[in-house]
């Protein structure tokens, strides 16, 4: 990796360190469990709160991380983790844009279950699972940028587990969603920090198959549970 | 597709890896994700880890609570306190033939074995009061209906004007809770499904909003049960829990003033606190 790149990426890792550090303490002080009432009972324009709830949702929401660990295993050039992270945005974004303004919710549980698919998917992806088994490579591009409209929908019907006034929804909205690219921007800082300090070991690649095979194994423990959810609720 | 470069494996590794994954993801589910959540337990290892123990215990008995039911909460809490009136009604009977002990601070629950209706009878911020730090009660109408007054209603909503039960006289927990200036705070209690949370609480004066709900145990979707949700300076009354999971009360003070309320309850629940 040339020099310049790698530079940019530790400004990068780094600049975000700051950000991490002040949303752990703001959790600290109990503010979540608020959070539920804050949405039930707000009415008008809350940018703040709402940028805060998306990002923690998405920093706090371990589908969506080990979705994304999956997503830029094997992404070693900073301008690749760029565009497929963007592609992931682009998906959730309209679906959340899309369900959480035409009321459309989808059962929260099978919406998870799918999610957990969306891992198990990657994982499988990254053993190079559709090469062996398929003799064929799904666009890994179109899968990420499909999942993504996925996790939004998931994203849409949590948000619409709570009335939301309708004046000032699109402002609210939009923070939301804001939060939710900050949130995730955050944790990508630390996945990319813990990946690119073991890709300089040999074992990241001796392990590559181990570290595939548990994503799938998180991916289907969190499809069964959501799943199980979903025909007992 | 230069930047994508899944490794070589073998079809014998895939499948194997494919194979383990899913074997453990079978065994993590039935020997621990199953029996926590939904206390799922086909093998029994669950329970002998004693994992069952952190499932909501309806789900137990096949009844999962369910964040979509439509279920009116008023009717519901309508239900639960005239199930409620007859449980004290009884319980009253019960306390006049025998005097009993109640509350872990082993007060016992009347010095007279036979207590008077009367004094069963009255609101019970005035009986076994202890030393309460900040009082100062100033005769505002917002606290009118807590004057010693025999029988007075102290249930101020339209849910709960139906009768002023009489209630047992002794309190388990007194908590004095500062709610800081333009802020809101949690207080809550773990209550498991059917079992009773009796309160009583009071500001000192200043109306306050709230809302007292509950949330499912092991519920991470935010789903919670509002059970009365307006702006008084008091409340009290019983809540019967429609499903385990913790149970309180949601404050929001939105004056520049700090207000103190004094919150009392008895009942079959482990205090949770402020959340």
């Amino acid at each position: 990796m040339p020099m310049t790149i790698r530079s940019t990426i530790w400004t990068f890792l780094f600049s975000n360190l700051f950000l991490f550090i002040m949303i752990s303490a703001a959790w600290s002080h109990g503010v979540d469990s608020n959070t539920e009432h804050f949405l039930k009972t707000n009415q008008g324009i809350a940018i703040f709160p709402f940028l805060y709830i998306g990002a923690k949702h998405m920093v706090t929401g371990y589908d969506h991380l080990l979705f994304l660990i999956g997503v830029i295993f094997f992404l070693f050039r900073s301008r690749d983790v760029l565009i497929y992270v963007s592609l992931f945005t682009i998906g959730h974004s309209l679906t959340l844009f899309f369900g959480v303004l035409t009321h459309i919710s989808v059962n929260a549980y099978l919406i998870d279950a799918i999610i957990g698919l969306s891992i198990v998917y990657k994982g499988f992806d990254n053993l190079g699972g559709f090469q062996k088994l398929l003799n064929f490579q799904p666009n890994t591009k179109v899968a990420v940028m499909i999942f993504g409209l996925f996790h939004g929908f998931g994203l849409a019907t949590k948000l619409q587990d709570f009335n939301l006034s309708g004046d000032s929804l699109w402002i609210n909205l939009l923070a939301f969603n804001i939060g939710v690219e900050i949130g995730q921007f955050v944790s990508l800082t630390f996945i990319l920090i813990a990946l690119i300090f073991w890709r300089r070991y040999k074992s990241y690649f001796t392990f590559a198959t181990a570290t595939n095979t548990l994503l799938m194994t998180a991916g289907l423990v969190f499809f069964g549970y959501q799943l199980t959810g979903f025909f007992i609720g | 597709m230069t930047e994508y470069s899944p490794p070589e494996t073998s079809l014998t590794k895939l499948i194997i890896a494919s194979l383990f994954a899913f074997i453990l993801a079978t065994v993590i589910l039935i020997g621990a994700v199953l029996p926590s959540e939904f206390g799922i337990d086909p093998t029994g290892v669950g329970k002998k880890m004693g994992l069952t123990a952190l499932a909501p215990q309806s789900t137990e008995s096949g009844q999962a609570p369910s964040d979509k039911e439509v279920v009116d909460p008023c009717e519901d809490l309508v239900k639960e306190l005239d199930q409620l009136k007859m449980a004290q009604k009884e319980a009253l009977e019960r306390e006049k033939n025998k005097p009993i002990f109640i509350g872990s601070s082993g007060k016992k629950t009347t010095p007279n074995p036979t207590p008077s209706i009367e004094e069963a009878a009255l609101p019970p911020e005035l009986q076994n009061s202890p030393p309460q730090p900040i009082k100062t009660i100033q005769p505002t109408p917002a606290n009118i209906p807590s004057t010693p007054l025999p029988k007075v209603t102290v249930a101020p909503t339209p849910i709960k004007t139906s009768a002023p039960t009489p209630l047992p006289p002794q309190w388990k927990d007194t908590i004095s809770i500062t709610i800081p200036p333009r802020n809101g705070l949690e207080y809550k209690f773990h209550v498991e499904k059917g079992e009773i949370l009796t309160y009583s609480w009071k500001t000192n004066g200043s109306p306050v909003f709230f809302e007292f709900h509950g949330e499912p145990r092991g519920d991470t979707t935010g789903y919670f049960k509002s059970f009365k949700k307006t702006t008084d300076s008091q409340s009290s009354g019983s809540l019967t829990a429609p499903f385990a999971g913790s149970h309180g009360w949601y404050w929001q003070n939105d004056t520049t003033n700090p207000i103190t309320l004094q919150l009392k309850t008895r009942g079959k629940y482990r205090v949770l606190g402020y959340q």
